[in-house]
């Protein structure tokens, strides 16, 4: 039997919220999932039932309570992302584990084409070569080529939610986390979105999404979980 | 000439216990060469500021069968020389001599003597300002813990200044030297004529001053080296064609006056005379004899 | 096993200020929101530091005034002495020999490496620069130490350090009082940065600064990280500062280290009362 690359197990998740009389809060109770190498694993259900939270203790954004995350990594063979060390959770978002918020977050001075090469440059790429990917990039994603050097904080919704999928994309990670990468997109986007999802798997990346766009990416899932 | 001291005072005015206390401080001083040492400085009849570091180093070392010469500038006869020489040697008795070649301890300010020093002399310079990082830290325990570290950059930082601002290393005295290859320290108001002749030189260094109360020292044959720059170098007062117009010197010293011409009060020249009086004496006194010769 | 990537840990860094007393530990530390002992006026800078620094990495260090964070950097930066603890340090050149402890260092080694190995920049100008030298004096400062010696040499690389930092060259021999505050942090970047140093230390560089002189400081250091792989430790009170530089980051208060790890983690999910209510009252 192969292991998975990710499986998750009994997973717990409890907010202290200590400015408000030190109540707790538990979004995630006892979730247990699987995920292989090039599937696309999708994750839905109704809004507030905790299914971003998963994405980010997977992520380590947030610390489970309790349970086990096992990550099976190339370099350093399985790891628990519940007790790795911050420095090993830093090596493998560096190279293997991807993960793209709801929301793309940059700074207003950085053009697109830097934004969306990031982490090329990140993992060691000269900038040149990184730009001549990015360009194939921007170009696939429908964005306009005079928009390229302009920060992506102008841009539309649309084209923000795809420099943002783009980016997450592009350094082509083992396992990429996805939050809702179809929300507010329209239909022409969607597909955009579709297809990366597809070409990603052919490269070898396994996608984990969380959404409650059931219509557009539940033909695409090679395994689902219903929150 | 030798006189009997005064009665009323101790031999070399200040008393044991004190004497014994400063000679402490100069072996300290001995041997950590270009080291700040405290001492405890006494009250002396004359003001501070006019040399009591040095005196009082002179007064502890002084024994009855030394030779003394006192100079002040180069000179013998100034003022204040002359007042420390009477003051040491009333209270003393020992010969005194303005022939560097004779003396067994010089006191000066501002000069080395130009005759080459030898190995059974002392020279006690009175120092005014005890060290050189003053000029770029006023604290001064900040500036005892960079000496203790060798933290000497803001040191270099003056020079590389003093090269920015006027082209050239601008320092006309107290020139800064490492001592050792470890302390940085002030060269005292000596010109940066004199500066090298501290080095590896066959005498004794001590130096005093009696208003900081401190004592350091360059024992004999200790390294020297000026704080200069690759592309700007340490230099002397030297000028080239420089010429003593009483002895004919071209290799000391000189310090210049403006001589005011007697037939027209409107005009006159400047003229350039050996700081080192008494050396330039001897050469007055060996040229005089050589025009005789052939007669 | 490859050989390990950190180039500082430390651990067990604690610095007091007076005698201390047996009921001390009843009354300060971040439980009783208090550094300062009311019986016997012991003041707990820094107690029971400890982190771990890795190549090209920047560590942040968050908290409010009087929270230790200067006191540690400080400490690591060995111009406070610790009253206890340890530094190794593991000189990224020389991978293979064996770590040093900063501590054990006598006082003459210690300037040495102080000037060699460390680069530091502080809020106010004043405390990096001395104001009444130039600004390529100050720039060489660290130069001169390191026994440069040619004038000639020594302003080439302060014309190459003030073009790194985006300063006009051409004002080497300026006064720093005829500089504006983005300017002068970037004087002193470009001091800090004269001696190759394997880490930078950054106390507060942008608090004080205007907004849009602050974003292009912080432009600089981003680029200067990412281009020299520069290993920092950056201390700030500035939630919006740590989350665009560090990636990991400590939470301190009352001298005390409440909370660490990723940064991401500590602005989503703070798991310390005080990280939660610094979190909630970020702009």
């Amino acid at each position: 039997m192969t292991v998975p690359l990710l499986h998750v197990k009994n997973l717990h998740k409890s907010f202290v919220l200590h400015l408000i009389d030190g109540r707790t809060i538990d979004p995630i109770q006892n979730v247990s999932l699987t995920v292989d190498s090039n599937q696309h694993f999708l994750l839905w259900g109704r809004s507030g039932i905790g299914k971003t939270s998963i994405l980010k203790c997977i992520y380590r954004s947030y610390l489970a309570s309790s349970g086990e995350i096992w990550f099976n990594s190339d370099q350093f063979g399985s790891v628990d992302m519940v007790q790795a060390d911050d420095s090993m959770v830093l090596k493998l978002r560096h190279r293997e584990i991807g993960y793209c918020s709801q929301f793309l977050k940059v700074l207003p001075r950085v053009a697109a084409l830097d934004v969306i090469t990031e982490p090329l440059v990140r993992q060691g790429m000269l900038q040149a070569q990184a730009h001549d990917i990015g360009r194939e990039w921007l170009t696939q994603l429908g964005i306009a080529q005079r928009l390229w050097h302009a920060s992506p904080v102008t841009f539309s919704g649309g084209e923000q939610q795809r420099i943002n999928l783009g980016r997450a994309f592009i350094a082509s990670p083992r396992l990429l986390l996805l939050d809702e990468p179809t929300a507010s997109l329209d239909a022409s986007s969607k597909q955009i979105i579709v297809d990366m999802i597809q070409r990603a798997q052919q490269r070898g990346t396994a996608v984990l999404t969380v959404s409650h766009d059931l219509d557009t990416l539940a033909k695409l899932a090679d395994g689902q979980l219903a929150l | 000439m030798s006189t009997t001291p005064e009665q009323l005072y101790n031999f070399g005015f200040i008393d044991e216990d004190s004497k014994r206390e400063v000679r402490r401080q100069i072996l300290k001083a001995i041997a950590l060469p270009g080291h700040q040492v405290p001492f405890a400085s006494r009250d002396l009849p004359i003001a501070r500021g006019w040399g009591t570091g040095g005196l009082q180093i002179t007064m502890a070392i002084i024994a009855a069968d030394d030779t003394l010469k006192v100079i002040d500038q180069g000179v013998d006869e100034c003022v204040n020389a002359v007042n420390l020489r009477r003051l040491l040697q009333r209270t003393t008795g020992v010969t005194t001599t303005v022939d560097t070649t004779a003396a067994s301890i010089i006191q000066t300010r501002h000069r080395i003597p130009e005759e080459p020093m030898r190995r059974d002399q002392i020279l006690v310079l009175q120092v005014p300002m005890v060290d050189p990082l003053r000029w770029v830290e006023p604290n001064l325990e900040r500036a005892t813990i960079m000496h203790g570290e060798s933290d000497y950059g803001r040191m270099w930082v003056y020079m590389y200044e003093s090269v920015v601002k006027a082209g050239d290393l601008r320092i006309a005295t107290q020139y800064p030297v490492i001592v050792a290859g470890r302390y940085m320290m002030d060269t005292t108001p000596i010109p940066r004529w004199d500066v090298m002749r501290l080095h590896n030189a066959e005498a004794l260094f001590l130096f005093g001053a009696g208003r900081e109360k401190r004592i350091y020292a360059v024992p004999p044959y200790t390294t020297i080296e000026p704080l200069q720059f690759e592309d700007f170098r340490f230099k002397t007062e030297f000028v080239a064609g420089q010429i003593c117009a009483r002895c004919g010197a071209q290799d000391a010293f000189l310090t210049s006056h403006f001589v005011v011409d007697s037939d027209h009060p409107d005009g006159g020249h400047w003229r350039s005379s050996c700081s080192d009086t008494s050396f330039c004496d001897k050469r007055v006194l060996v040229n005089a004899t050589n025009q005789e010769a052939p007669k | 096993m490859t050989a390990p990537t950190w180039i500082l840990h430390a651990s067990g860094l604690n610095k007091q200020y007076g005698p201390g007393c047996p009921r001390c530990q009843q009354f300060t530390g971040p439980a009783h929101n208090n550094s300062q002992c009311p019986v016997c006026n012991t003041v707990y800078a820094c107690v029971d530091a400890g982190f771990t620094l890795h190549q090209g990495e920047v560590l942040g260090i968050v908290g409010e005034s009087g929270s230790g964070k200067s006191t540690l950097l400080q400490m690591i930066n060995l111009a406070t002495a610790a009253d206890s603890g340890n530094i190794w340090y593991r000189e990224p050149r020389t991978p293979d020999a064996d770590p040093v402890d900063l501590l054990q260092m006598d006082a003459y080694r210690s300037r040495h490496f102080r000037n060699d190995r460390l680069g530091i920049v502080y809020q106010r100008p004043e405390l990096g620069l001395n104001m009444r030298f130039t600004v390529g004096g100050n720039v060489a400062e660290k130069l001169l130490l390191a026994n440069w010696r040619h004038v000639g040499n020594i302003r080439t690389r302060i014309r190459e350090l003030m073009e790194q930092t985006e300063l006009p060259p051409e004002r080497i021999d300026d006064d720093p009082h005829t500089f504006s505050g983005g300017m002068l942090q970037r004087v002193q970047i470009a001091k800090a940065l004269s001696s190759s140093p394997s880490l930078l230390l950054l106390d507060e560089v942008t608090s004080g600064l205007d907004l849009s002189v602050q974003a292009r400081v912080l432009d600089l250091i981003r680029r200067i990280q990412w281009e020299q792989q520069m290993t920092m430790l950056l201390v700030s009170h500035d939630l919006g500062v740590i989350k665009q530089l560090a990636r990991r980051t400590i939470v301190m208060k009352n001298g005390h280290i409440v909370e660490s790890g990723l940064t991401d983690q500590i602005l989503e999910d703070p798991q310390h009362p005080y990280t939660q209510l610094l979190v909630s009252s970020a702009l």
